[in-house]
């Protein structure tokens, strides 16, 4: 049921649309057309909102996604690409299932212009109304203080491969090439960024294959946070029993300046030479989000009402995932329990009612440390009516080791929140 | 009620499937792992109620072996291990079919 521009325009005026064709028949029965809802992303927070939408609104919700790729590549897993006991194929995926099966509009553009007085958005080839519009816009990178890696051409070179693609093919290629005796440098941004434990997954993984690969090499991981910030003992012990002489760890290095043609890396402290160098940027709320403007906590991410995910600056408009301001981490588990909260609320917004007064999620974030064992961090959130955020609730923690049973655990999570987001 | 224990229940899908159908799991295998690496995550739907509730429970106080699932089960309140249990009970168990994965676009954007 892919549908075409002119099709669209076709269906866009008949409200249900071609989306309640895939519904039982009980679900479209007395279901008047509850509005439009437009979601701009398809990631896991804005795959997972407008599947949501569909299910829970019984199809009297028209959902139109916009989104600028034609794929779906999954972070999660990603770090594995350059262990090299995963390839980047393994990791994407067709948006087709998704649309079929739940009757979503789907459109391929990428958003030019929002307009929250009139409820427009533009793209670069039309424009789309809605009665609630959904930011899922994931995470757009800041080189303000090292603006030599802002261009393709740079990141040619120095990838960050913090967005799953041809940057994370790129990386892994660039270490296979290194020679045994070479120099991996990597950093950690300053918190908060996307994925708070992929850092540190990275340099467990790149040292998975220089171990056993180019074992006179070395990882240095230069952190520009005080410590290890997520799952701390366990990435200590693997880095420092694992990996021993391996991985080199030095927090409170904040990288300063980037020297491209003598591939050095300088911090307060020290020079760093660098065979193959991998920065991850700062980070803010992708772009859509700055646009609407909603990225008011520090110019960087966008405050929300954690009952409905609706922005604190413009009313029917709701931002989820890694853009959201919340001190919680940006994981795709997170990104997915966020866009299911929002969903609900929708749905219930939209036919006049409260959403849920009290929301409760999980997240469960797996990190492999080699090709087969993994650890974990879990929690379950719970909202606090007084502070008016998700706070961690009671009895959440780490793994007690690494283990391969949690490796398999880890691949069956991927395969349920592929399909959960994707079909 | 039902609103907070779907969304609830929704978010044990990243693991347990959507609707509480891991995929991979054979239907009702609620209780072994079997031959395939991904069967190690139970399915959750049609599960037996007094079951899951005496299984959270013992996660939740420690007195059953658990990797990950004590960390869920002890933040959750008896009422919403309950409303759970009632919850996933009522869902039609089927076979959730693993999505499957192509090559990378070459003009992915990055």
């Amino acid at each position: 049921m892919v549908i075409n521009r002119r099709d669209f325009v076709k269906l866009s005026g008949l409200g249900l649309g071609l989306g309640s064709l895939s519904l039982p028949a009980f679900a479209r029965a007395n279901k008047p057309p509850m509005g439009r809802v437009v979601v701009i992303g398809g990631g896991y927070a804005g795959a997972c909102v407008a599947k949501y939408l569909r299910i829970w609104s019984m199809g009297s919700i028209e959902v139109v996604v916009v989104e600028a790729s034609q794929q779906f590549v999954s972070c999660p897993l990603s770090n594995l690409v350059l262990g090299g006991s995963k390839s980047i194929n393994d990791l994407s995926f067709s948006y087709d299932l998704l649309k079929t099966n739940h009757g979503i509009q789907w459109v391929h553009d990428q958003v030019t212009a929002i307009d929250v007085s009139t409820k427009k958005i533009s793209m670069l080839r039309g424009e789309l109304s809605y009665d609630r519009l959904v930011i899922a816009p994931g995470i757009d990178f800041i080189y303000d203080d090292l603006p030599m890696l802002a261009s393709t051409e740079a990141q040619q070179q120095v990838p960050h491969a913090w967005k799953a693609g041809w940057q994370t093919v790129n990386l892994r290629k660039q270490l296979e090439a290194m020679p045994d005796g070479g120099v991996f440098v990597m950093n950690v941004p300053k918190a908060p960024y996307r994925c708070p434990p992929g850092p540190y997954e990275r340099a467990a993984q790149v040292a998975y294959y220089l171990k056993n690969n180019k074992p006179k090499s070395k990882v240095i991981v230069l952190d520009a946070n005080a410590e290890i910030i997520s799952k701390k003992g366990l990435f200590s012990k693997v880095f420092n029993e694992l990996y021993t002489g391996i991985v080199d760890y030095r927090p409170n290095n904040t990288i300063i300046d980037v020297n491209l043609k003598a591939k050095t890396v300088k911090t307060e402290f020290d020079s760093v030479y660098a065979d193959v160098l991998n920065i991850i940027p700062s980070q803010r709320a992708g772009k859509v989000a700055q646009m609407a403007k909603l990225n008011n906590i520090d110019k960087r991410w966008c405050e929300v009402d954690f009952l409905s995910y609706e922005s604190k600056l413009a009313p029917n408009v709701h931002v989820i995932g890694d853009a959201v301001s919340a001190a919680l981490p940006k994981s795709a588990h997170m990104a997915t329990n966020q866009a299911k909260v929002c969903a609900s609320a929708i749905v219930q917004l939209m036919a006049g009612l409260a959403p849920d007064a009290m929301p409760v999620f999980a997240n469960t974030c797996y990190s492999y440390v080699t090709d087969k064992a993994a650890i974990h961090v879990a929690n379950v959130y719970r909202y606090d009516a007084v502070k008016k955020i998700m706070v961690s609730a009671e009895g959440g923690g780490v793994s007690a080791s690494p283990s391969e049973q949690e490796g398999l655990y880890a691949k069956a999570w991927a395969q349920n929140i592929w399909a959960d987001t994707l079909t | 009620m039902l609103l907070h224990v779907r969304t609830l229940a929704a978010s044990c899908a990243a693991c347990h499937g959507t609707d509480g159908n891991s995929v991979g799991s054979s239907i009702n295998n609620h209780a072994t792992a079997t031959q395939n690496d991904l069967s190690h995550i139970n399915s959750l739907a049609a599960i037996d109620k007094t079951d899951f509730i005496s299984k959270m429970q013992a996660f939740k106080l420690g007195q059953r072996p658990a990797t990950v699932m004590h960390h869920h089960a002890k933040g959750l309140t008896n009422l919403e291990i309950e409303d759970l249990a009632e919850y996933f009970s009522r869902l039609p168990a089927h076979q959730a079919a693993v999505l499957q994965s192509q090559p990378l676009l070459k003009d992915h954007g990055h």
